[in-house]
């Protein structure tokens, strides 16, 4: 009980550092997201992950990088996110060109889609000797991404949930982005206010620990992201509006929304004015 | 020659039976407090008329001659008084008011003389804590900052003790469990200072009564109400305002106290926040307290209290941004943390070598934390016992039996993501794995001790202590037979010597038990402390002087609960705590100072981790008090100074793609120190006395060198930027008091 005061410090701590770097604002190399085309699969199934990457002021290059993938050796516990644990573990190389790959480059502000994909091939035995609510709920395999840049590492990491349930996860989508109650066609002013036209919420059920079956909807999540200037909540629900805080510069602008489910399920839009 | 001589008399005699008599009735009070003043002498000049009053204060002059007499008061401790005119008529109820030279702080009421039983345990009564700098205003719980062990809480708002953890430190109320003894953020404790007789401080090597805390024990004992008439106290600062009521029910046998502080610094705390893009107060943060102490001698041997304490801190707002970029932390966010207790006391005195102490708390704890729709919520009823058997066995043996019980009957429902937190630093809520369920528990922890004072003669300078205390949880199934014993040697009148070793178990905590959420095969854990030490009086039995304490301990900590990957919990931790410990007081006229130093280590062991300083690793840890009493007027300062608290370095983090949030990477634990704290407070209380009551004005101001004092760091989104976050910064709180 006597830590529950600690709950509250970090809830005040959201009283965000103004000299600190801003969450939402593009700069240096970041993945913004880790796709997949399935989130949730049988065992013994597979999924394609692709890396939406931004280095808007890295002036095009090229950067390389390993993948190792392995069952999850328990991040939702504690567990240092690696595969060392795992003598199954796969590893690989990656590379992003974000000159010459088609959805990068600097007319896209070396911001979008990397080219390279990686397919994660779940062990069919990923299950056995799982309790029946691992087995329900699903047990994650992760694909780790490692990219040295700048002098440091950047680390990111994706699930794939491997489970018995029949109805699997299907990503969400992102229909438009709207300024001020129009489809983004120009860049936003000040104060403007942004929403977001998604795909419907997915119901699926979740097994708890006292193993009862909860039925849930999915949760929408955004994260907003621009190349310049602020977004007053730049981690906001689908269906909450958010306003862009900044003058926009004169020079090309970028406006992106990565819209979550909570079930691993991603879409991205992106916006270059 | 003779002749003229009688003629002269006669001439006096008739002028002065010619002067008309007048009577003088009344009752000489001390100024301000109201008291009456027994057993002073009043004398009427130039008649030479003397009167003694009564109990009540009560005299009587008859037959003194209407005339400008003036009477005369001069009684030791107080001003003289000196007024003329008073017997111009007769007076049937004339109040003289006596002014005292010196007022302590809260002056209606008088602490008793604090009467330890342990050694090892430091007390501070009303009359020292109240006027404490560096208290806000006098409050109990932040005045046993000062004393020796007692750690600087950093961001934790709790008591440290000897470098224990948060958790393994036990508070009481007469002698009852409660879950807490501060509101929100440590601002003040949850019993009003007026209604506390004493805090006791016992941190190492304490007697077999005190279990269930391997770290130490804050015990607040309530005062009885005042039984000789009604009394009462009103103030308000800039944090809160409260009153107090207590004086007697009938003429001898009963008496009632009642008291309760509510306190706006919400109200503050709205305004400033109102125009903030981060979060919104949907309702200003509110905290208040009633105490109430029901006191029946029922007859010679039965003495009967009743305290009553509730308390409830109450916070809601919506977070607009998410908190530290967890996309968990965002949205409604509500707080809620209440408890009462009513304990019922009886005492009673089987024959002139035996007594019985029977008691009960009977209360309900409850917690409700939601944020965004993720929560938890407990309702706790729970049943407290203790009973203690003292018998005098002659004047070389004494026993104490007692039973010291604790039942809980609770719902806890949850909706929280598993919590890993290491070396401090935690992983985002958003990671975890979610747990949702409801829990219906009973609990009890039994507990029987055996104290036993032994002599091997009636004037033997030694007393040996072997004591026991057998525990048993039923949340974990854990019996321990924890064997503690004392020695001590009293070298002279004014030299104690002393030392003692003997172990400690509490049980776990909740969720460290639960089925869901934790470990169901948790052990209890434990230390076992050694201490030793002396107290040295200089004093001579006067109140001038120096006292001499100092105190050395060695607590060895086993089966600490951690963190673990694989069950929740584990007992693979270990630890150990070693440290020194002098406090110097010195009172001389009107100057009163102290030193207090503490000099630790804490060291934990984590499989994996290997050794390292605890989050309260805190090596030096000096307080300077000084005081000045002169008249009306109290000075007070202190200067504290601790070393910096360690905290657990963020080397990397990790994105975690489906969740939006990074993963922190831990460098070694605790491998860095904040920097060290430094605080100069000060308090001055400047009185107004009136005839009936008092008027206290005060000024306690904390930091006043507005040092940083970093409590806790922040970090940006991915951890790559780090700040320092400071403490309190100055802090002035302007109070006034009125009692009468």
């Amino acid at each position: 009980m006597k830590n529950l005061f600690f709950i509250l410090i970090l809830v005040f701590s959201s009283c965000a550092n103004d000299d600190f770097k801003k969450v939402e604002t593009l700069d240096a190399f970041r993945i913004l997201a880790i796709t997949s085309s399935n989130s949730e699969v049988a065992p013994g199934g597979s999924s394609v992950l692709q890396l939406f990457i931004s280095d808007t002021k890295g002036g095009g290059r090229v950067i390389s990088g390993t993948i190792e993938a392995c069952i999850d050796p328990g991040i939702a516990f504690g567990a240092e996110v690696g595969c060392d644990h795992d003598p199954t573990r796969t590893t690989a190389s990656y590379t992003i060109d974000t000159i010459n790959d088609a959805n990068l480059g600097v007319s896209n502000l070396y911001t979008g889609f990397a080219a390279a994909t990686y397919t994660a091939n779940i062990p069919a035995t990923i299950l056995l000797g799982r309790t029946a609510r691992e087995q329900y709920n699903g047990v994650s395999y992760i694909v780790i991404f490692s990219f040295n840049v700048d002098g440091a590492v950047v680390k990111s990491f994706k699930r794939i949930v491997a489970t018995t349930r029949s109805g699997l996860n299907a990503n969400p989508t992102i229909s438009n982005v709207s300024i001020n109650g129009n489809v983004a066609s120009a860049k936003p002013n000040k104060d403007d206010v942004l929403t977001l036209t998604t795909s419907v919420a997915e119901d699926y059920s979740y097994q708890n620990v006292d193993d009862s079956l909860e039925a849930r909807s999915e949760v929408f999540e955004v994260a907003w992201y621009v190349s310049e200037g602020e977004i007053n909540k730049p981690k906001a629900l689908s269906s909450e509006s958010v306003k862009y805080k900044s003058t926009p510069p004169t020079s090309p602008m970028l406006l992106i929304a990565v819209l979550r489910d909570g079930r691993g399920g991603i879409a991205v839009h992106r916006d270059v004015f | 020659m003779p002749a003229r001589a009688f003629v002269f008399f006669w001439f006096f005699l008739s002028t002065l039976k010619a002067q008309e008599a007048i009577q003088l009735h009344g009752r000489l009070w001390e100024m301000g407090t109201k008291k009456p003043l027994a057993q002073a002498n009043l004398f009427i000049l130039p008649y030479k008329l003397k009167a003694t009053t009564n109990q009540k204060g009560e005299f009587s002059f008859s037959d003194v001659p209407k005339s400008s007499c003036q009477i005369i008061i001069n009684i030791s401790g107080y001003k003289k008084f000196e007024e003329k005119d008073l017997c111009l008529a007769d007076q049937d109820n004339l109040n003289i008011y006596l002014e005292k030279i010196s007022y302590t702080t809260f002056e209606t009421t008088v602490s008793a003389k604090v009467i330890k039983r342990d050694d090892q345990s430091m007390s501070l009564t009303q009359e020292e804590f109240l006027k404490m700098p560096g208290s806000f205003g006098g409050d109990p719980v932040r005045a046993a900052q000062n004393l020796p062990g007692v750690g600087q809480s950093g961001a934790s708002a709790q008591i440290i003790v000897q470098g224990a953890g948060v958790d393994d430190t036990a508070y009481t109320i007469d002698g009852h469990r409660v879950p807490n003894v501060f509101h929100f953020g440590g601002l003040s404790s949850i019993v009003s200072p007026e209604s506390v007789e004493h805090i006791d401080f016992l941190p190492s090597g304490y007697g077999p009564e005190y279990g269930k805390a391997m770290g130490g024990v804050i015990g607040l004992s309530t005062k009885p109400p005042m039984q000789d008439r009604w009394h009462g106290m009103a103030f308000m600062d800039l944090l809160n305002t409260g009153a107090m009521a207590e004086g007697p029910l009938d003429e001898d046998k009963s008496s009632l106290l009642i008291s309760g502080r509510y306190s706006y610094i919400g109200q503050v705390l709205k305004a400033v926040a109102k125009e903030s893009d981060d979060f919104a107060l949907t309702a200003a943060p509110t905290f208040y307290d009633v105490t109430s102490i029901y006191k029946r001698q029922i007859n010679e041997n039965n003495k009967f209290k009743t305290t009553f304490v509730a308390s409830r801190d109450e916070l809601e707002l919506v977070l607009n941004k998410s908190a530290g970029n967890d996309t968990a932390l965002r949205g409604d966010f509500e707080n809620v943390s209440s408890f009462m207790r009513l304990i019922p006391q009886l005492s009673t005195d089987l024959d002139t070598h035996t007594k019985m102490e029977n008691s009960l708390g009977l209360g309900r704890d409850a917690i409700l934390f939601n944020i965004n729709g993720r929560y938890l919520d407990i309702d706790a009823k729970v049943i407290s016992h203790r009973s203690e058997l003292v018998r005098e066995w002659g004047p070389t043996y004494k026993t104490y039996i007692g039973l010291d019980n604790y039942f809980t009957f609770s719902t806890v429902k949850v909706n929280l993501p598993n919590f890993y937190m290491v070396g401090g630093v935690n992983n985002p809520f958003s990671v975890g794995d979610q747990r949702k369920f409801v829990s219906k528990e009973q609990n009890s922890e039994l507990a029987a001790y055996l104290r036993q004072e032994i002599k091997t003669s009636a004037d033997s300078k030694w007393t040996y202590l072997p004591n026991f205390r057998l525990d048993h949880f039923t949340v974990n199934s854990d019996t321990t037979m924890a064997p503690r014993f004392q020695v001590r040697y009293q070298w002279d009148a004014t030299l104690l010597l002393r030392a003692s070793i003997g172990q400690y178990v509490q049980p776990p905590l909740p969720q460290e038990t639960s089925q869901y959420y934790g470990n169901p095969g948790i052990k209890s854990p434990y230390a076992i402390h050694y201490t030793t030490g002396f107290t040295k009086d200089f004093r001579q039995g006067t109140t001038q002087g120096l006292e001499l304490t100092n105190n050395y301990f060695y607590k060895d900590l086993k089966r600490l609960v951690i963190s673990d990957v694989q069950t929740n919990y584990a007992n693979k931790g270990t630890g150990k705590i070693f440290g020194g410990e002098i406090q110097a007081k010195y009172r001389m006229n009107d100057w009163s100072s102290q030193i207090v130093y503490t000099y630790l280590h804490s060291r934990r062991t984590i499989p994996g981790y290997g050794t390292t300083p605890s989050e309260f690793d805190q090596t030096h840890n000096l307080n300077l008090i000084a005081g000045y009493n002169r008249g009306r007027w109290t000075y007070a300062t202190r200067l504290r100074y601790v070393t910096g608290n360690p905290y657990t370095p963020i080397i990397a983090s990790t994105y975690d793609s489906d969740n939006d949030v990074y993963i922190p990477t831990r460098g070694p634990l605790y491998s860095k120190r904040f920097d060290d704290f430094k605080s100069l407070d000060i308090r001055i209380d400047r009185k107004f006395i009136y005839d009936t009551w008092i008027l206290t004005g005060y000024l306690d101001v904390q930091n006043l060198t507005n040092s940083k004092n970093s409590q806790f760091i922040e970090h940006s989104y991915d951890y790559s930027q780090s700040n320092q976050v400071n403490g309190l910064p100055i802090l002035p709180t302007l109070g006034a008091k009125g009692e009468f």
